[in-house]
């Protein structure tokens, strides 16, 4: 680092104190005091301003970063528009597993409409861009998986004990950049969802009265929380 | 505070069919509405509405119980979307038959109806997993004065969503063909309904049926993964 830069730093984020008033004095202008400035105060200083410049520079990583996740799956979705729309179905259904609510959740579309196109009816451009859309979302979740075993089965798993919200609603609500960049390790759970919403927590609370649990006689059943 | 019960987000959320009839290949599921019968000690109503919860349906996981409960459909004024928070009473049922006319299912009456006297062929509605999620929040309020939050209403029945799903696919792919063909329609039914109960009644795990899979959340997309393939080699098989 030049001298230059040490100046800049030094002026950008530690301007000299405001003088203090020397409320005591009395008849006269109050004089100003003024704190010296010592070796260890100016080097505090380089070292808090270094500090914002690096958390001002990942916040724009992290936002290229996940600009460019969504060109990605942009451009790889008009690819994939391009195949079956059928087959886009059933690599949905029969690769990830999912049920057809969550596909319907996916692709913006009714349940009643999905189990139409299963059975043959036609689908619209748009619709048909938003199931290929699914699709590239889910091979993307699959490339960046890292310990993530099922990619289908995480769809639909609340991602706190705090809050109902699954990755679906996530990624119904729009937020497929977040979700990628946290499958890929880079974005806690918590921290995606303050960067969804920062009252998540009050928003989409879990209920903590009761809880699901094996009955004995091959079904679940809701029972109050043990304290 | 108010207690404020939740709403779907469209009608359109309400509703995985509507007809007249809708498609048989569905098994009857807790919502279901039938034109007719007449439940015994309601006052006068237009339809019924299957109220068993989706576990007690079935004894064997196939045949439905001899006797099921049901509540009385009837003609209502419309209740706006904003105001399911309130009208405990009642499971609004907009636009029920796609026609301007509203319905509500009402909670303060059911009785009991002989499982043999719903007839698929006048079935004219099935719910989604979020209509019978809302009917159930509103019938346990209802009895209860008990709000539960819908995540745990639909996590509890999430096995049971699950497998009727997986059991109409199986239906609509094996065997709506050989109904087509000319085979009898109630036979096949119970036939290929029997062939499912039996894959699902199989090894997920040793020591664990598809069926007890199911209740794993996150085995349920595995668990369809080897339904739906075992769907398309029977299919194969049968061309």
């Amino acid at each position: 680092m030049n001298s230059a830069d040490q100046t800049t730093i030094l002026n950008a984020a530690d301007a000299p104190p405001e003088p203090l008033l020397d409320t005591e004095a009395t008849g006269t202008l109050p004089r100003p005091t003024i704190r010296p400035e010592t070796a260890d105060s100016r080097l505090l200083n380089r070292v808090s301003a270094l500090r914002d410049r690096t958390r001002d520079l990942d916040d724009e990583v992290r936002v290229l970063h996940q600009d460019t996740r969504e060109l990605e799956l942009d451009e790889r979705t008009t690819a994939a528009a391009m195949r079956d729309p059928y087959d886009l179905l059933r690599e949905l259904s029969h690769r990830y597993g999912l049920s057809w609510a969550a596909i319907a959740r996916l692709a913006a579309v009714s349940s009643t409409a999905v189990r139409k196109w299963r059975r043959g009816e036609t689908i619209s451009p748009d619709k048909r861009r938003a199931i290929a859309r699914a699709v590239t979302f889910l091979q993307m979740l699959s490339d960046n998986a890292g310990p993530l075993e099922d990619v289908g089965s995480w769809l639909e798993m609340p991602l706190s004990d705090q809050a109902t919200l699954t990755p679906l609603d996530l990624y119904a609500l729009g937020n497929v950049a977040l979700l990628l960049d946290h499958v890929a390790g880079h974005l806690g759970a918590h921290a995606m969802l303050d960067a969804f919403d920062d009252r998540w927590r009050e928003r989409y609370a879990r209920d903590q009265t009761f809880v699901v649990e094996d009955a004995g006689d091959g079904h679940l059943s809701i029972v109050e929380r043990s304290r | 505070m108010a207690v404020e019960l939740d709403r779907p987000g469209s009608v359109d959320d309400l509703y995985l069919d509507r007809g007249d009839p809708i498609e048989p290949w569905r098994p009857v599921m807790t919502g279901d509405v039938f034109d007719g019968p007449d439940i015994p000690g309601c006052s006068a109503h237009d339809f019924v509405l299957v109220l068993s919860h989706p576990c007690s349906l079935r004894a064997d996981g196939v045949e439905l119980v001899e006797r099921l409960q049901a509540l009385p459909v009837a003609l209502a004024d419309e209740i706006p979307l904003a105001a399911w928070k309130g009208n405990f009473r009642v499971m609004p049922l907009p636009l029920l038959r796609r026609d301007d006319r509203h319905y509500v299912a009402r909670l303060t009456e059911f009785g009991m109806l002989d499982a043999a006297d719903l007839y698929l062929d006048r079935r004219i509605c099935a719910l989604t997993e979020i209509g019978v999620t809302l009917l159930q929040q509103r019938f346990f309020h209802n009895q209860s004065r008990v709000k539960v939050q819908l995540d745990r209403i639909h996590a509890q029945a999430s096995p049971v969503f699950a497998e009727v799903e997986l059991w109409t696919q199986w239906n609509e792919d094996l065997a709506e063909s050989r109904v087509v063909a000319g085979e009898d329609r109630r036979a096949v039914l119970t036939a290929e309904g029997h062939a499912f109960d039996e894959v699902m009644r199989g090894d997920f795990d040793p020591g664990m049926s598809l069926r007890a899979a199911l209740k794993e959340r996150h085995l349920q997309a595995d668990v369809r993964r080897r339904v739906l393939s075992t769907i398309e080699e029977r299919r194969a098989q049968s061309q």
